[in-house]
């Protein structure tokens, strides 16, 4: 096998200085060799590894070892030989992509491994961690929690604080609450203060903070019928007090906002997901969770000798009447299985009713004056989702068409991402539509509210439809031409716009042939203007038409008698979107008078929507026009017949 | 990345002889390394970084061409990698005992904020010197690495002390701030055995700020002045203390000028903010314009044309681009949202469907901050780098010849710090 030979820069590795060298590819190892002929270095091909250099460079260096030594080669032909014999140079990045794949398989293995970590290692780490927890501590805890509870949520009463209990007439409730949570403690053997309070909230729901503190909302208290409706739901709390739950969901919150913290890293701003992840996890405990404090509650009440199937009974009712707000107690949802599992385990009462009727009374009146407010929130009439949707959807479609439309026409960004938020803004606009029918039919079945928002959506979306349907219809009953001229035999050309088109345009060129024939079927009104004024006249009408249209005239030479054509080549903008649209015009002698013809065509896409037969229609009317106005004094007749069949058709826009 | 994929088809034919910085990068491809990257970082939960972090480094650094000749990265992702295990391993004992501490009543708690945040911010410089290291001797340039000396700690006090001195002025001491610790790290670096140095004048870069700072600090500071003394705040905290309705009555008449003085106070902090964002990009050609032209290595200086308006013209597609991405994640997301809607129903309240509802806003959530970074890096990043380096000659590159390897390749724990404390950089 010969050697093949060739020139490249050198870099020992141990001084910058450039080196221009020859390179010899023997069969096995590759050669280095200073102009003198000293050789430099010599690296086998399997040791060679190529390096990120621009395309016309190729720098190759020894793989594996600390070394810079590095050798530049700018040889196209000469590179492609060594890209032969060395495996390791990759040239076209196939190596680069299979290693990076191995690499992604492993990354999706270790990901895996993390959201094992994160959904099933955690929780159960926590849950073992906890009781080695001191109950100071978790006190500490608690009354953080307690501090951020009264930041989130505020009193459903302006005005008024929002725990109960501080007034007169509310002492007496208090204290009888207080009994049955003692009665309750005792019962269930509970070593460790359990306090209670009420907060001033409409929700039929309660919350056992870290530490020991129980709120029952005042919605609770107003749903219960008995005390032991009341008394189960508390003891449903003191159930996760004893089990230390919030401590348990604060560990796996840490726990979890340190992994996603640490492994999300800047690139994508971790800090928030965090957040996301804690609210996710603090917004529920968990199936298993909730049973079991179901089931020290049926416990407690069995001990205390009560009905524990109130509990169950508590709970169906409040679940009928889901409020809003977050919903601690019964934010699970199973209810159903709930209540069975419940009324598996009740035994029947044995004793007397945890509170007399007058204590009852007496706790039915804290937080008093607010059951007018509880009874109205549920009265509402429901609005129809879909309803709703379809006219956000179509508020949606209107601004991201809006939009798109501005970004177009400011040119700032490259044409297609814009086109395809228009596009998407139209599917959304069907979408509305679509979305509002849908909604029409509800409303008729159901008599539920909401015919403004779909009326509205309706609207909104036809609309934003209706004008890019007519020019579908167009472009479907128009055959596919962007560029008309009306001397398709001999079409004027785009000489100054050539250099303006962006790359990725349509061709400048006129096709002719075919193209000629389609436009002739679809366009008949599109002919050249032929007139008796001399070309000179004739040029300035049509200067001064285009320079009345805002055009923007990119180059403009006057005809010269004998010597050459008048022609004059403009871009024009469309209306809504404002493309970019070329035009030429070119005045011609023809006997006494002249000729014009005009070439308009679009610069992007497959259809014009006929905007540019029509443009030349409009053209030629104006600039003949202009041309009858300033020659009328002579009474003379200026347009004179064309040759073809079909005179101009008066344009549509 | 391979050459093909990076480069421009242009020809790195330019004479050796000339001092002019060429940049052969197109910016399609890089879009590609990046929408890929953010795929995978999605995928991975964001481990992929680090070799998403050596892509965009191998694709800067090699198609920028100094002098006639290609600068080269030659990190690797695993280094980063392990540099940020070893990070980990530092961080977490110091975040359990800064926990710990915390919720100790008493002095140590009370001081344990104060301490965390002081030994933060002192990691967090010692972590962007060493991170600097860490690229530098990953810079081969001809076949000699560049390389930094000195101590972290030594920088970290440094900055530390600056940085505290710019806050204390309101900013008015940043050129100096910025002149001296650029000059503490440039005097530690060295191109193979060639030393660098500062000599940018910090005057010169605070006379041309100066009018920025006015703009901008000026009226922020006038409004906390005029909050200052024309409101009286012990009036005003007990009228919010009060309980009950009527607030406005009992701010009004505690404080009678309550209203003028709030209208005044708003309106200098949204002047402020306004005035921040459009000046934004202005300040920032000027510091990096400044910063270039300040560069020295032995006898080779750098000289930096950098202007204005390409700067801003960076920014501006940024916030089109994000404005049309925003659009169409408000589109995908709603669809999301209409779908569990109809699928749940009125039975809404199902456990998976509130877990359903929280994986997607996690995913949403990291789609859109992915997407935002990527646009960002794209159009801002990309465009300062590329401007940057085009702006830039140097003079007296024969130099650059006759230059002797020296240095080591040093660790890359310095990047895992700086990413595990999100400080950031390139």
């Amino acid at each position: 096998m010969t050697m093949i030979l060739g020139t490249g820069v050198f870099f020992d590795g141990a001084t910058s200085e450039r080196q221009e060298v020859a390179v010899e590819l023997a069969p096995a190892t590759l050669r280095i060799r200073s102009q003198s002929g000293d050789l430099l270095a010599e690296w086998s091909y399997a040791e060679i590894e190529q390096i990120v250099s621009p395309d016309a460079v190729l720098r190759v260096g020894p793989h594996g070892v600390d070394s810079l030594a590095r050798l530049e080669i700018r040889d196209p032909a000469f590179a492609a030989a060594l890209d032969e014999l060395a495996t390791t140079v990759d040239r076209t990045g196939a190596m680069q992509r299979r290693g990076r794949s191995k690499l992604a398989v492993l990354i999706v293995a270790a990901t895996a491994s993390f959201a094992f970590l994160a959904l099933v290692a955690l929780p159960a780490l926590a849950t073992r961690l906890t009781p080695f927890i001191p109950f100071a501590l978790e006190r500490k805890i608690g009354q953080a929690a307690d501090a951020e509870l009264r930041a989130a949520i505020g009193s459903d009463v302006p005005g008024l604080p929002l725990d109960c209990g501080g007034g007169q007439a509310e002492r007496e409730g208090q204290a009888a609450l207080q009994s049955l949570v003692n009665r309750l403690a005792a019962a269930a053997g509970v070593t460790m203060p359990v306090k209670v309070g009420v907060l001033r909230r409409s929700e039929a729901n309660a919350i056992a903070l870290p530490g020991g503190q129980i709120y029952v909302f005042h919605g609770l208290i107003a749903a219960a019928d008995t005390p032991d409706e009341l008394a189960g739901a508390i003891a449903h709390e003191i159930g996760h007090v004893i089990q230390r739950d919030g401590m348990k969901a604060i560990m796996e919150a840490a726990g979890l906002s340190f992994l996603f913290g640490i492994l999300l890293g800047d690139f994508v701003g971790g800090g928030a997901v965090v957040v996301a992840a804690r609210s996710v996890l603090e917004s529920s405990y968990s199936r298993e969770t909730e049973a079991a404090a179901d089931s020290y509650a049926v416990a407690v009440m069995n001990m205390a000798g009560r009905d524990a199937d109130a509990l169950g009974r508590i709970l169906a009712r409040v679940g009928d009447m889901h409020g809003s707000a977050p919903e601690i107690l019964l934010e699970h949802p199973a209810t159903e299985d709930r209540i069975a599992a419940i009324h598996a385990l009740a035994a029947p009462p044995t004793t007397s009713p945890l509170l007399t009727s007058g204590e009852w009374a007496a706790l039915k009146q804290i937080c008093a004056g607010m059951l007018a407010m509880v009874s109205r929130r549920f009265s509402d009439e429901p609005t129809s989702l879909l309803a709703i949707w379809a006219r956000r959807l179509a508020l949606f479609s209107l601004v991201a068409a809006i939009l798109s439309i501005v970004i177009v026409r400011s040119g700032l960004l490259e044409i297609v991402p814009a086109l395809a938020t228009f596009a998407a803004a139209l599917i959304f606009a069907l979408a509305a539509i679509l979305l509002a029918f849908a909604a029409f039919v509800a409303i008729w079945r159901e008599g539920i509210d909401g015919f403004r928002h779909a009326l509205a959506a309706l609207a909104i979306g036809g609309a934003l439809l209706a004008y890019p349907v007519y020019l579908g219809i167009a472009a479907y009953r128009l055959p596919a031409i962007v560029d008309v001229t009306t001397d398709p035999g001999d079409a004027p050309q785009f000489e100054t716009i050539a250099r303006l088109r962006p790359r990725g345009a349509n061709p400048v060129t006129y096709a002719g042939g075919a193209v000629g024939e389609l436009q002739r079927a679809a366009y008949p009104g599109v002919a050249p203007l032929i007139v008796t004024t001399s070309p000179q006249q004739t040029y300035e009408a049509a200067l001064a038409v285009i320079t009345k249209r805002r055009w923007f005239v990119v180059d403009a030479r006057p005809p010269q008698a004998g010597r050459r054509e008048g022609r004059i080549e403009a871009v024009a903008r469309t209306f809504f979107m404002g493309f970019r649209e070329d035009v030429a015009v070119r005045v011609r002698p023809d006997g006494d008078g002249a000729r014009l013809d005009v070439r308009s065509a679009s610069r992007y896409g497959p259809y014009d929507f006929g905007s540019n037969a029509a443009r030349i229609e409009q053209l030629i009317v104006d600039i003949d026009e202009l041309l009858g106005l300033q020659t009328s004094e002579k009474k003379m007749p200026v347009r004179r017949v064309p040759q073809r069949p079909g005179p101009a058709a008066p344009a549509r826009r | 990345m391979t050459g093909l994929e990076a480069a421009a088809p242009a020809a790195a034919d330019s004479a050796p002889g000339s001092g002019a910085i060429r940049f052969f990068g197109r910016e399609r491809p890089y879009w590609r390394l990046l929408i890929r990257g953010a795929f995978l970082l999605l995928l991975t939960l964001g481990i992929y970084r680090f070799w998403l972090t050596t892509d965009i480094r191998r694709f800067l650094w090699g198609n920028t061409e100094i002098a006639g000749n290609n600068l080269e990265y030659t990190g690797t992702g695993l280094e980063l990698l392990v540099g940020f295990l070893f990070a980990v391993a530092i961080l977490v004992p110091l975040y359990v005992l800064f926990f710990l501490a915390a919720l100790d009543l008493g002095l140590l708690g009370e001081l344990s904020g104060l301490l965390a945040f002081i030994l933060l911010a002192l990691l967090s410089q010692f972590a962007i010197y060493r991170a600097r290291r860490y690229r530098l001797s990953r810079t081969v340039y001809r076949g000699v690495r560049f390389h930094q000396e000195g101590s972290a700690w030594r920088y970290a006090f440094y900055a530390l002390f600056w940085w505290t001195v710019v806050l204390l002025t309101a900013g008015l001491a940043y050129p100096w701030a910025q002149a001296a610790l650029e000059r503490l790290k440039m005097r530690n670096t060295f191109f193979g055995n060639l030393a660098g140095r500062f000599e940018g004048s910090a005057l010169s870069l605070f006379l041309r700020g100066v009018p920025m700072w006015l703009a901008v600090v000026g009226p922020f500071l006038a409004g906390i002045v005029a909050g200052f003394y024309t409101i009286d705040w012990p009036a005003l905290a007990k009228a919010f203390e009060e309980s009950g309705s009527g607030l406005g009555d009992r701010v009004e008449s505690t404080n009678p000028e309550y209203a003028y003085a709030f209208i005044f106070i708003t309106a200098a902090f949204i002047w402020a903010a306004v005035a921040a964002a459009v000046l934004y990009p202005v300040f920032q050609a000027l510091v990096l314009r400044w910063w270039s032209s300040g560069l020295r290595f032995g006898s080779v200086t750098v000289t930096s044309h950098l202007r204005t308006g390409p700067v801003y013209r960076a920014y501006f597609r940024f916030l089109l681009y994000g404005i049309l991405f925003t659009i169409v994640i408000a589109a995908i997301v709603w669809a999301a949202f209409a779908l569990v809607d109809f699928l749940t129903g009125a039975a809404a309240e199902e456990e998976n469907g509130e877990l359903t509802v929280g994986i997607l806003l996690v995913i949403g959530y990291m789609s859109i901050a992915l997407g935002y970074s990527t646009i960002y890096q794209a159009t801002v990043k990309f465009a300062l780098w590329r401007l940057g380096m085009e702006a830039a000659t140097l003079s007296g590159i024969d130099a650059l010849d006759h230059v002797t390897a020296a240095g080591k390749p040093s660790s890359a724990l310095g990047e895992g710090l700086v990413d595990a404390l999100q400080v950031g950089g390139y």
